[in-house]
């Protein structure tokens, strides 16, 4: 296959068509919205390949998250207040930090707190009404894509971008403010802040991710769930954007 | 005059090459040798978008040899995966990276061999074995050719062989950009070793 094509095809197009499938069939079933993070899968198993069982590496463990977070994504509406999910994403959390733990290094244990308060709040957040949550998320997600894809990673680059472009449809949908029904269900935001989370800790410990960048990027996301503060997003993509010129004046990667 | 100095230049060459020269018609003696890094090197070749191959070589090795003709004789090497040079850095961090190597959860290249076969003369011809190379142990043949085996100028002995055969990446798990990057990975290494 073509080298574009086998970059464009799993990162954008396929989760640009699952992004407004799921958009169009979730107006008669709004349920349908939550199964979106399942539908990164197709993308994950394309890009990184079928995973490996019980694999070392860290890569291999992203489906079993992205299956938690898509499970913390139904539980909610039964369980008590979040409990659930919460125990959810951290055990989503765990799977991948396990296979990183043999590299724990001071810094990377002050950086895994620092990613647990900062999911910790996301999560909470998320709970709160934002203006652009989806939108945000989305352009965090791009940020991390491309700071991994030109500063030492395509894998994990394709795979966050893949995500971002899931949100795209909804992310229209939001910023064009478009019928209620149509609306993202915010308790999918906790699930895909993890795996948000995750992806950058692999990039940052796999792939040598600067840490100014990945510092940015890790509260970029944060500005947008700020309860209804309207310039949220534009403070995540200036983020995201800084990050991503702070990578490149290291240089970019090729192969 | 012209035609004297041309003779003369001729004949001190010969000589210095004879004198440098180990002793080619020998197989190697029986032993146990230990890789000399400085002289040794392993580089790879692997097609680039079907333009080009890029070469690269790995510069951190070392390991030993055991010889015994027709005997049981073994390799044991172990290769630096973070050493990884292509003589374009931010392409060596990529390749150190989840994406092919990754170097960090998988740091050691390993080749172990105990089934050497040797020729008539007792030379080794091929090598069988183990490579061990991004979490995944695999079977390798090498085909062997000896290059170089006798005194050195520092009172040791040395050995000298040319190592040439091809590897799947695919085989060892390292799928990315298959179609971009070539699956064949064509394996050239150049071994000097001293005897212990």
């Amino acid at each position: 296959m073509n080298t574009i094509a086998q970059l464009l095809l799993p990162a954008l197009i396929l989760p640009a068509l699952f992004s407004f499938s799921l958009l169009g069939l979730g107006r008669r079933h709004p349920a349908v919205h939550k199964v979106l993070i399942l539908a990164w899968l197709p993308s994950y198993l394309w890009i990184n390949g079928v995973p490996e069982f019980l694999s070392r590496d860290a890569t291999h463990w992203l489906w079993l998250v992205a299956l938690l977070a898509a499970a913390a994504a139904f539980l909610q509406r039964r369980a008590p207040r979040s409990a659930a999910q919460t125990a959810l994403l951290l055990a989503g959390l765990l799977t991948v930090v396990w296979p990183l733990a043999h590299l724990l290094t001071a810094g990377f244990a002050l950086g895994l707190g620092a990613t647990l308060l900062i999911g910790a709040s996301l999560h909470y957040f998320a709970d709160h009404r934002s203006s652009l949550p989806v939108t945000t998320t989305a352009v965090s997600l791009a940020g991390l894509g491309l700071v991994s894809a030109f500063g030492g990673s395509l894998l994990v680059g394709q795979l966050a971008i893949a995500l971002a472009v899931l949100l795209s449809g909804f992310s229209l949908v939001e910023i064009f403010r478009l019928p209620l029904r149509d609306r993202f269900p915010l308790e999918l935001l906790g699930p895909l802040f993890t795996l948000y989370l995750v992806l950058l800790l692999i990039g940052q410990v796999y792939a040598d991710l600067p840490l100014g960048p990945v510092a940015l990027l890790l509260i970029a996301p944060a500005a947008g769930v700020v309860p209804r503060w309207r310039y949220g997003v534009l403070v995540s993509a200036a983020l995201a954007v800084a990050a991503l010129a702070w990578s490149l004046a290291g240089g970019s990667a090729a192969s | 005059m012209q035609t004297r100095i041309k003779t003369a230049i001729a004949g001190l060459t010969l000589i210095a090459a004879l004198g440098a020269a180990p002793l080619y018609a020998d197989p190697a003696a029986a032993g146990t040798y230990k890789i000399d890094p400085q002289h040794t090197s392993v580089h790879f070749q692997v097609n680039h978008l079907g333009f080009s191959e890029v070469v690269g070589r790995f510069n951190d090795l070392s390991g030993k040899i055991h010889l015994q003709p027709n005997g049981k004789s073994s390799v044991d090497v172990e290769i630096q995966t973070a050493s990884v040079d292509t003589n374009y850095d931010k392409r060596d961090d990529h390749l150190r990276s989840p994406d092919f190597f990754n170097a960090k959860l998988y740091p050691v290249i390993r080749f172990t061999s105990e089934k050497v076969s040797f020729n008539k003369n007792g030379e080794p011809e091929k090598l069988t074995g183990e490579l061990t190379l991004h979490g995944k142990t695999r079977p390798v043949t090498l085909s062997i050719q000896p290059v170089g085996a006798g005194d050195d100028p520092w009172g040791g002995y040395r050995v000298g062989y040319k190592a040439t055969g091809v590897i799947k990446r695919s085989d060892y798990g390292m799928n990315f950009m298959q179609g971009g990057i070539g699956d064949d990975i064509a394996i050239d290494l150049n071994i000097e070793a001293i005897k212990i």
